[in-house]
């Protein structure tokens, strides 16, 4: 999952916000290899590791899967965003206002905005559940979605939030020096966090490996404690392609591929998927599977559960150093997802102040920290976000591929408008279409990515033809 | 100066995973003990890597 600091590391010397980006502005492959393998190397991976296994996927199922998931997110961001990226030279957000105006992205903006809210929020309760280890506060999750946990968990939440708001809210520069210094610090824990599990578990030979009994015996626990589940190939192979759909499918990456100087920078996005949406998600994997062999009843939440607690599974693995990692995977991922948002928001209120707006989008990210359940559903809301903001990247596909042919691309540049309904229909419709499959058929989110993606790019072509 | 700083770095992040092949390999027995040795990695990756990083930004 992408950590959203993407612009504390992507290259930039200016930032080219309103032109295309001029050649020598232009950077080579090493920077975006470096970027991404930062950038999806975060807290998040300490969360979505262990949920594969507390939702009942096989190791088999999830060393195949991932691969191929993996690679199926590599070849998306090369072959659906680098060409437009190279090609236009411009962020997400200026296509965007091209194409549908400036009102228009307002609302894209606001939804964009509050998702990332929600991101931060998840990351708030890892910090400061991993924060709470050492003075006994722990993380529990109720059965309610938006139930609380412990007062003293809800107040350290709100104190741990309000301090990453008000450090975003003055500019996230130190956190980002921390965040690029701590990177391949923290990659080189993922590693330890997967030997030390293994070690714990009694695994030190490649038969016990290839058996993995002992990953059966976990989810069998899972099983037991929480009932029968299943997260089979399919879903692995979709959730890890489609994890980053906003990314790749929503083409929010434009805004870093447009600096690309040459088309090899688009294989970048491996690097970051195999260390930190394959290695780091195993490894994460394994410290729930070690801590459910080596003391089974540290893995349950009050109410017998089997829950994912990334500080407390890194503190039986790794001791302070799991501890220290957890806090800065879950602040420096947190910290840019706020200021994201806040500049998101900004977008909406343009005469507000920025720190004003980064404090707002703290709040909200507080308040969603404060329900611990929220950071237990992390699958379903990376699932949900791919399949809000995805679709908003077949509109801009179609243009540049469809209706540039015509010269009926960027119709809000074009005809001077700053509100184009058509982009508005064809983006909300197959949303709200998704949404209400996954909210009220309970359907997994990831499956519904590519389906509205394709719904509204089609809708945008039909409406086009019709209304030209 | 930079030589030195980057063989400290190096040193940690060696320090951060080693223990570890240790430990599975059954060269240290005890986990405490890894640990330790993963804490002093940790800290000699951060203390190098500070000062390296503001060197690299002048």
């Amino acid at each position: 999952m992408e950590d959203s600091s993407s612009e504390n590391t992507a290259p930039k010397s200016k930032e080219y916000e309103r032109e295309p980006v001029p050649s020598h502005a232009l950077k080579g492959p090493g920077k975006f290899w470096g970027m991404y393998a930062g950038e999806h190397t975060a807290g998040t991976e300490f969360m979505i590791g262990p949920l594969f296994l507390a939702a009942g996927a096989s190791l088999q199922n999830l060393l195949v899967g991932l691969l191929i998931g993996n690679l199926l997110a590599v070849l998306s961001w090369r072959f659906l965003v680098l060409p437009i990226a190279m090609s236009k030279r411009m962020t997400l957000y200026y296509q965007l206002e091209r194409i549908a105006g400036r009102h228009t992205v307002k609302i894209y903006n606001l939804v964009n905005g509050l998702l990332f809210c929600f991101l931060a929020g998840c990351m708030i309760t890892v910090s400061a559940a991993a924060i709470g280890i050492p003075f006994g506060i722990f993380y529990d999750t109720p059965e309610q979605t938006f139930g609380l946990g412990a007062p003293s968990f809800t107040l350290l939440v709100f104190i741990v939030g309000s301090l990453m708001a008000v450090i975003a809210a003055s500019g996230y520069e130190t956190v980002a020096k921390v965040a690029n210094i701590a990177a391949p610090w923290m990659i080189g824990v993922f590693v330890a966090c997967g030997l030390v599990a293994l070690h714990q578990m009694g695994v030190t030979t490649w038969s016990q490996l290839h058996e993995a009994s002992f990953w059966d015996n976990a989810v069998s626990f899972v099983q037991e404690k929480n009932g029968p589940q299943e997260f089979g190939i399919g879903k692995i192979i979709i959730f890890s392609w489609l994890c980053n759909g906003a990314m790749h499918f929503g083409m929010a990456d434009l805004s870093i591929f447009r600096f690309a100087k040459n088309k090899s920078s688009g294989w970048a996005p491996s690097i970051g998927m195999y260390l930190g949406h394959y290695m780091a998600w195993i490894c994460a994997a394994l410290l729930l599977a070690a801590l459910i062999q080596t003391n089974p009843s540290e893995a349950l939440n009050s109410s017998g559960k089997v829950q994912a607690d990334p500080g407390r599974l890194a503190w039986f693995s790794l001791g302070w150093v799991g501890i220290v990692c957890v806090v800065i995977a879950g602040w420096t991922t947190a910290n840019p997802t706020v200021y994201r948002a806040g500049l998101a928001l900004q977008g909406v209120f343009p005469k507000s102040k920025t720190y004003l707006m980064t404090l707002l989008a703290g709040l909200i990210a507080t308040v969603a920290g404060i329900f611990p359940n929220l950071s237990g559903q992390l699958l379903g809301f990376v699932g949900t976000y791919g399949c809000i903001l995805g679709p908003m990247g077949a509109i801009l596909f179609v243009d540049f591929w469809v209706l540039r042919q015509n010269d009926k691309d960027e119709f809000a540049h074009r005809n001077n408008k700053s509100f184009h309904w058509i982009v508005l229909a064809s983006w909300l419709i197959p949303v709200a279409t998704g949404l209400h499959f996954i909210f009220r058929e309970e359907t997994f989110a990831a499956f519904l990515v590519i389906p509205c993606w394709v719904a509204a790019g089609l809708i945008y072509y039909f409406l086009n033809k019709i209304i030209s | 100066m930079k030589k030195i700083l980057t063989s400290i770095a190096v040193l940690g992040l060696l320090l951060t995973i080693l223990p570890a092949i240790l430990l599975i390999a059954g060269l240290i027995k005890q986990l405490p003990t890894a640990h330790h040795l993963m804490l002093a990695g940790m800290l000699l990756w951060f203390a190098a890597n500070i000062p390296l990083y503001t060197l690299s930004r002048k």
